[in-house]
């Protein structure tokens, strides 16, 4: 066992601390991985417990010889999929997506490569009717949120937080929260909101006629819109400009 | 549409009904009338590689319903869904353009004076493989024709450009499976995820997205997205296993406006009505279609149904007509029932 400078074990994990890992598991369940250390007595890192448990020591983790019917299946999901390894690992009950990778890296790679470069001169004679796609760049968006319950999860990985407020201050608590939080994602709050506003849409328009409505207080709006469900859109886009001003 | 319609209708004049030999799924109205009525598109849910596509007539005058058995055509798996091209298409050729979606996007031409169906296409949007993921579903661009976005199980979404045949844009939209797709207007769509969440994107900023909503409960799979027409603010949306239609205004992200949970059992379909904003129509396990008018503001009760219709068994699918808005069509077990609204 070697340590790092902060003085956790890192390297290959022993019985005894999968054991120890095991027990904190069994007794307080699966999350709050913050607290697993602790628990559990370990001197590793929250991250190398999780990981831990998720890529090998979970019950559900299937560790028998991929079977012929997996194979085949792991081989026509890689078709369609690629290496995407959690997606292929998603349809085969019992696999972690870092078994998935593991058994195609040293027995179907090479299999793969070599049937591909066959099939490419097949493929001149016998091309299916199909248009394949050339050369498209596929694009990632990242995703934003003005999810309250996001913010919320986020907290979920810091250590000192471990209550979730009490619903009769929710949306308060929450716009403070999601402004701690998302620090940097203030300006995507921001921007996203111009980028809508700037197009010249039909419907962006709308959104704009609406805001002109006068304002009411965010925190007005926020438990009448929770309370009754009221289809009274203007008011609604109160709430999101108090919010995106609370942000500023 | 019907002007000899007397004022009082039984059930029987209000409904018509298609009986097919297997059971379907699929269904699309198309926005052309043709010689012998206006032309609906049905498609087999057989689990097997042979389906079958059927094309109907529908006269609303005589109330019936018949097939053409020359422009049945097989599909290969059961086509997810089906969607005739938007009267915004100017084609040189006077055949209606059919989509499906399946293994790949199919566009077939319909000729019904020369009897004949032609695959006009067969777009896969994977560059490293002859095969595709499968895809859900897909929204043809109403505002821009040429354009039409599928949605797959490999988290992505491909816009096409269907006039040259080539993929716009392919992004890797979602966490889990994409389940629908459905266009805002030229640039911008959204769609619904396993992942559990709506997302807003937009064809000028490809580099983000935008969350206007998720599940309560933490990777609930959202199956199904209706953008309404005549109202951009509004979507609705069903969650897996749940008797709820969950109406969002885009302006109030992550809450939504109003829940209407007056189903028995699971929500399978939407629609909105084509002609106006207010109202929308569900289809259930319960094998009840509801049509829902949404207040100004919701009782403390919750919202009723305007009208209530129980079809004979699990409903799966639903359309509302947009050239015929009175005519909404359902398909359950081995039928196509078209009900008058």
């Amino acid at each position: 066992m070697e340590a790092t400078s902060n003085g956790l074990t890192k390297g290959a994990w022993t019985a005894e601390e999968d054991s120890l890992l095991k027990q904190c598991i069994d007794k307080y369940g699966e999350g709050k991985w913050h607290q697993v250390p602790l628990r559990a007595g370990l001197n590793r890192c929250r991250k190398s417990c999780r990981l831990r448990w998720l890529n090998y020591l979970k019950p559900s983790i299937n560790r028998e010889k991929f079977s012929t019917d997996e194979v085949d299946l792991l081989l026509r999901l890689h078709k369609l999929l690629g290496n995407r390894w959690s997606l292929i690992a998603g349809r085969l009950p019992g696999r972690t997506a870092n078994d998935v990778k593991n058994y195609w890296n040293t027995h179907l790679s090479k299999r793969h490569e070599l049937c591909c470069s066959s099939k490419m001169k097949k493929k001149n004679i016998t091309s299916p009717p199909t248009t394949p796609a050339q050369k498209i760049e596929v694009f990632k968006p990242r995703p934003r949120s003005f999810s309250v319950k996001n913010a919320c999860s986020h907290l979920n990985g810091f250590p000192k937080v471990d209550v979730i407020p009490p619903c009769s201050g929710l949306n308060n608590n929450n716009v403070c929260e999601s402004s701690i939080i998302c620090g940097e994602d203030e300006k995507n709050y921001e921007s996203v909101y111009k980028n809508l506003m700037d197009k010249d849409n039909m419907w962006l328009k709308s959104l704009l006629e609406s805001q002109e409505a006068d304002a009411l207080g965010p925190e007005a709006t926020t438990i009448e819109n929770g309370a009754t469900l009221a289809f009274d859109v203007e008011q609604l886009w109160n709430l999101f400009d108090g919010e995106t001003v609370e942000l500023d | 549409m019907d002007n000899s319609a007397p004022d009082s209708l039984s059930r029987s004049e209000t409904a018509v009904t298609y009986d097919s030999p297997y059971p379907l799924y699929a269904m699309a109205f198309s926005s052309l009338r043709s010689s012998s009525g206006h032309r609906i598109a049905v498609g087999s849910f057989l689990e097997d590689y042979n389906n079958r596509i059927d094309i109907l007539s529908f006269d609303s005058d005589s109330m019936t319903v018949k097939p053409l058995p020359n422009l049945s055509f097989e599909h290969p798996y059961p086509p997810t869904k089906l969607m005739f091209s938007p009267p915004s298409l100017r084609r040189p050729s006077a055949g209606d353009l059919l989509a499906s979606s399946g293994d790949f996007l199919r566009l077939w031409e319909i000729n019904e004076d020369s009897s004949t169906v032609e695959p006009i296409s067969v777009l896969n949007n994977s560059k490293t493989s002859e095969f595709c993921a499968p895809l859900t579903s897909f929204d043809w661009n109403d505002v821009e024709p040429k354009r039409l976005g599928t949605c797959s199980i490999d988290t992505t979404c491909t816009i096409w450009d269907i006039e040259k045949s080539v993929v716009e844009t392919q992004l890797i939209a979602h966490d889990k499976e994409v389940h629908d797709i459905a266009w805002g207007e030229a640039r911008v769509f959204a769609s619904v995820s396993a992942d559990g969440s709506v997302r807003i994107f937009d064809l000028r900023d490809k580099e983000h997205s935008t969350i206007i909503y998720e599940s309560p409960q933490p990777d609930t799979p959202l199956l199904r997205l209706a953008w309404n027409k005549q109202d951009l603010r509004y979507m609705a949306t069903i969650l897996m296993d749940s008797n709820k239609v969950v109406i969002l205004d885009i302006r109030s992200p992550t809450m939504p406006v109003a829940e209407l949970e007056r189903h028995q059992a699971s929500v399978n379909a939407i629609a909105w009505a084509p002609q106006s904003c207010k109202h929308i129509c569900s289809g259930g396990d319960d094998t009840q279609a509801l049509i829902w008018e949404l207040p100004t503001v919701a009782g403390p009760n919750g919202i009723d149904p305007m009208s209530v219709y129980s079809a004979g068994s699990e409903i799966n699918q639903l359309q509302w007509s947009s050239s015929q808005p009175d005519w909404i069509g359902i398909a359950f077990a081995n039928k196509m029932q078209l009900l008058r609204v």
